[in-house]
C-alpha cells in the first residue's frame, strides 16, 4: 500500500536561481496513515517550505528543483486546480501558528465551522449540530461560544476553532506549522494533548513543526532534525533525545533551559547560513565545534535505516549519555 | 544595604468596580524588593498582570494605590529633575523586537539617542562608547550602521538591550526578552544577561512565561496570576518544590526533553476573570484543592524563610481537612 505521505529526494530552491545550491536539499520523509513526526529546526532551516511542498503550495518564488511528493500514491505536483482543491480540502490540511488568522473576524464561530461542514456535503439542517460536536471535542460548549466572533475569543480558543475548522475536513494528514507558538503552556499542554488523542482516534497523520523540542518529545514518536535546509539527523524521538548523534542535534538541546537543573544554557554559536553562505561541504561546518577538513569538501549523505544522520563524525556511544549534556 | 527597588502594595487596575465584586484586570497588591546587581523572575500566564507590573516599574503606567520606591525615594515623590534622572535609571527591553527600533534610524543612531539626551559621552567619544556597549551584547560594530530591516530578531532585541544599557541603568525591565527568539539564539541572549549583570551591577526584573527561562537566569521568582503574586521565593524553592497549586501546574504543563511528570497536576478550564470574586483567591474556580476558606483571599503563608505561598492549603494553623489534604499535595 502506498504510504500516506512520501517525499523523496526533494530541492527547492529560488525559482530564478542558476547556481546550484539548493535552499532545500535532499529532504525525504515517509508518513504512514496516523503517525505523528515533529519537524524541527530553527528559523530558516527549511522546515515549513518543505511542508509547503509537501501540500502543493510552494510560494511563486520557490520551485521544485529535484525529486517528487506523493500524496497516497499519486504526485503532488501533477495535480492542477481541481486535483489541488480535492487534496486540500479533505486530504491534507494545514494548522497555521495564528488561529485568530484563520478565521472570518465577520463570523460568529459556529457559522465559521457550518460552513466548512457545507463544503463536505453536509446537509444543512445537521450543520449546527455537527458543528456543536466537533467543538464540545475541543472543549469550547457551543451554547457558549458557538454565537461569539473571533475578537471575543482568548488565543487558546481561537486556536482551538481553527483547529476544529481543520479537522471538520476530515483530512488524512493535518500538517501543523508551530500551532502553540503562542499559546500559554498550560493551554498548550491541553492543545497539544488534543492533538494527539485526535491522531490515534482517527488515524490522522500529523507533521508538527516546532522548535519546541519539548513538545515534540510529549507526542512525536519520530522527529527530523533541520539545518540550513538539510536533514541532519531523524528517527525515534526517545532514541534521538537520550543520545543525539549529529553535533547540532546536540547543540540544540543543551540550548534548551532546563528546568530540572536550573543551569544556564550553552548557547549555539552563530546563526544559520543564508543562501548564499551555503559553501561546497557541510552547511553545519561553521558552527560545529568537531569540523574537520573533510566537511569542507563535501556535503556529507544522510545515512542509516531507521535512525539516520548527516555527519562524517557521528558522535559515538563513548561520547553520548554525559556530553551530550555537556557544554559543546 | 537598602534594596535599589521596592515596590509595595501596587495596584494597577483597568475598569472600574460594577458592584458586581469581580476581580478586575490589572495588578494588585504586589510587593517585592529588588536588590543591586539582582534578578528577580516573574512568571504568569497571559493576563498574569506581569507586563502590567513591569511597565509601572518603567514609569509607562501610573499606579492606582501602592509605593514604588528607587534607591530609597519614592517615584511619587520626585520633583521633575529627580523623575529626570529616573527615567535613565530604570530602562525597559520590550518583547518584540521587530516593532521596538525605530525604522527610519541606524542601531547606531537608535541608541546615541538616549547617550545625546542625558549628555553621557562627548560627542567625540561617543563611537567609542556605542562600540563598547556593542561589544557588550555581541555584536561587531559595522551592525551600528544597518538600519532595523538589516538585523536578524536576535540582533535587533540586542539592539534594544544596548539602547537599554547606554542610559547606564541601575535598574533594567526585560518584558519577554527571548520569546520571539530561537532556542539557540535564547541562549545566548541568556548568557549575555548573565555577562552583563557581571559587569555592570545592573539589576534585572525579568519578565517571563518561561518557567525554565526564569530558572536559569533569575535568582528569586514571584509566580503571578490574574494580577496577585500567588506565590514567590528563591528560584530553588519555589520552582523546585512549589507550593501554590497554580505553581505547580505551571511547572508541569512544561514540555520537556526526557521524562514528564507522571501524574501531572492540572486546573480545569482556562485562565478567565469570569466567576473570579476580587475578595475570594483568584485560582478557586479552576482549583482542584479548593474548599471552603477559599472564597476569602489568603495572605501570604512562610513555609520556608522568604518562601511566600497565598494558599490556604499552605496554612500551617488550617483545620484539619486542609492541613491533610495540603500535606498529602505538598508530598505528592
Amino acid at each position: 500500500m502506498a504510504a500516506l505521505l512520501d517525499i523523496d529526494r526533494l530541492a527547492l530552491d529560488l525559482a530564478g536561481a542558476t547556481d546550484a545550491a539548493p535552499l532545500v536539499e535532499d529532504f525525504s520523509l515517509r508518513l504512514e496513515p496516523g503517525e505523528v513526526v515533529g519537524l524541527v529546526g530553527e528559523t530558516g532551516a527549511g522546515k515549513s517550505l518543505s511542508m509547503r511542498a509537501a501540500a502543493g503550495l510552494l510560494p511563486a518564488a520557490i520551485r521544485s528543483v529535484a525529486g517528487t511528493v506523493g500524496f497516497r500514491g499519486t504526485s503532488v505536483e501533477a495535480a492542477d486546480t481541481k486535483g489541488l482543491r480535492a487534496r486540500l480540502g479533505h486530504g491534507i490540511c494545514l494548522l497555521l501558528q495564528n488561529g485568530r488568522g484563520a478565521l472570518n473576524p465577520f463570523l460568529r464561530v459556529q457559522d465559521q465551522v457550518s460552513r466548512i461542514l457545507g463544503y463536505q456535503g453536509v446537509p444543512r439542517r445537521e450543520r449546527a449540530s455537527r458543528a456543536a460536536t466537533l467543538l464540545e471535542a475541543v472543549g469550547l460548549p457551543s451554547a457558549e461560544f458557538g454565537a461569539r466572533y473571533p475578537h471575543q475569543l482568548s488565543g487558546g480558543q481561537a486556536q482551538r476553532v481553527a483547529m476544529v475548522i481543520a479537522l471538520a475536513t476530515n483530512p488524512a494528514l493535518l500538517i501543523a506549522d508551530e500551532p502553540t507558538t503562542a499559546l500559554d503552556v498550560t493551554t498548550e499542554r491541553d492543545v497539544i494533548g488534543l492533538l494527539g488523542r485526535l491522531c490515534a482516534e482517527r488515524a490522522l497523520g500529523l507533521i508538527l513543526i516546532t522548535h519546541n523540542l519539548g513538545l515534540v518529545a510529549r507526542i512525536c514518536r519520530r522527529v527530523v532534525i533541520m539545518h540550513a535546509g538539510h536533514i541532519v539527523e531523524a528517527g525515534p524521538t526517545a532514541e534521538i533525545f537520550a543520545a543525539p548523534r549529529h553535533p547540532y542535534t546536540r547543540a540544540l538541546m543543551a540550548a534548551v533551559p532546563d528546568l530540572e537543573t536550573g543551569r544556564l544554557p550553552s548557547p549555539l554559536e552563530g546563526t544559520v547560513p543564508l543562501r548564499s553562505e551555503f559553501g561546497r561541504g557541510c552547511r553545519f561546518l561553521a558552527r560545529c565545534p568537531l569540523a574537520q577538513p573533510r566537511c569542507r569538501a563535501a556535503v556529507p549523505a544522510l545515512e542509516g535505516e531507521g535512525r539516520q544522520v548527516r555527519c562524517f563524525f557521528p558522535l559515538t556511544a563513548a561520547a553520548r549519555p554525559g556530553a551530550a549534556l555537556a557544554a559543546v | 544595604m537598602a534594596p535599589i527597588l521596592s515596590v509595595s502594595g501596587l495596584s494597577r487596575i483597568f475598569g472600574r468596580p460594577d458592584g458586581s465584586g469581580r476581580l478586575l484586570p490589572g495588578c494588585h497588591d504586589i510587593g517585592f524588593d529588588l536588590a543591586a546587581g539582582e534578578t528577580i523572575g516573574i512568571v504568569g500566564e497571559s493576563g498574569s498582570g506581569k507586563t502590567t507590573l513591569g511597565r509601572c516599574i518603567a514609569g509607562l503606567e501610573r499606579p492606582d494605590a501602592g509605593e514604588i520606591r528607587v534607591a530609597s525615594m519614592s517615584i511619587a515623590a520626585m520633583d521633575a529633575a529627580a523623575r529626570r534622572r529616573l527615567r535613565r535609571t530604570v530602562q525597559i527591553v520590550f518583547q518584540n523586537p521587530e516593532t521596538a527600533l525605530n525604522p527610519h534610524m541606524t542601531a547606531g543612531r537608535f541608541v546615541a539617542e538616549p547617550l545625546r539626551n542625558f549628555g553621557l559621552v562627548s560627542r567625540a567619544g561617543e563611537r567609542a562608547r556605542l562600540a563598547e556597549l556593542a561589544g557588550m551584547v555581541g555584536l561587531r560594530t559595522e551592525h551600528l550602521d544597518r538600519y532595523p530591516h538589516q538585523l536578524s530578531g536576535g540582533q535587533k532585541q540586542r539592539v534594544g538591550l544596548m539602547r537599554a544599557l547606554a542610559c547606564e541603568p541601575e535598574i533594567v525591565v526585560l518584558d519577554e526578552p527571548t520569546s520571539a527568539l530561537d532556542v539557540s539564539v535564547q541562549a545566548q541572549v541568556l548568557v549575555m544577561l548573565r555577562e552583563i549583570q557581571a559587569r555592570t551591577g545592573v539589576a534585572f526584573l525579568l519578565i517571563s512565561h518561561d518557567v525554565a527561562v526564569i530558572r536559569s537566569v533569575a535568582r528569586r521568582v514571584l509566580v503571578m496570576y490574574l494580577g496577585r503574586v500567588v506565590e514567590s521565593g528563591p528560584v530553588e524553592a519555589v520552582l523546585g518544590s512549589p507550593r501554590h497549586p497554580y505553581t505547580r501546574a505551571l511547572i508541569d504543563a512544561v514540555p520537556r526533553l526526557r521524562g514528564e511528570p507522571a501524574d501531572p497536576f492540572r486546573l480545569s478550564g482556562d485562565i478567565s476573570l469570569r466567576e473570579v470574586a476580587a475578595e475570594s483567591c483568584p485560582l478557586r474556580p479552576r482549583c482542584p484543592l479548593a474548599f471552603q476558606r477559599c472564597t476569602t483571599l489568603p495572605p501570604a503563608f512562610e513555609p520556608a524563610r522568604g518562601h511566600a505561598v497565598r494558599c490556604w492549603r499552605s496554612d500551617p494553623a488550617a483545620p484539619e481537612e486542609g492541613a491533610g489534604m495540603a500535606r498529602d499535595f505538598c508530598s505528592a
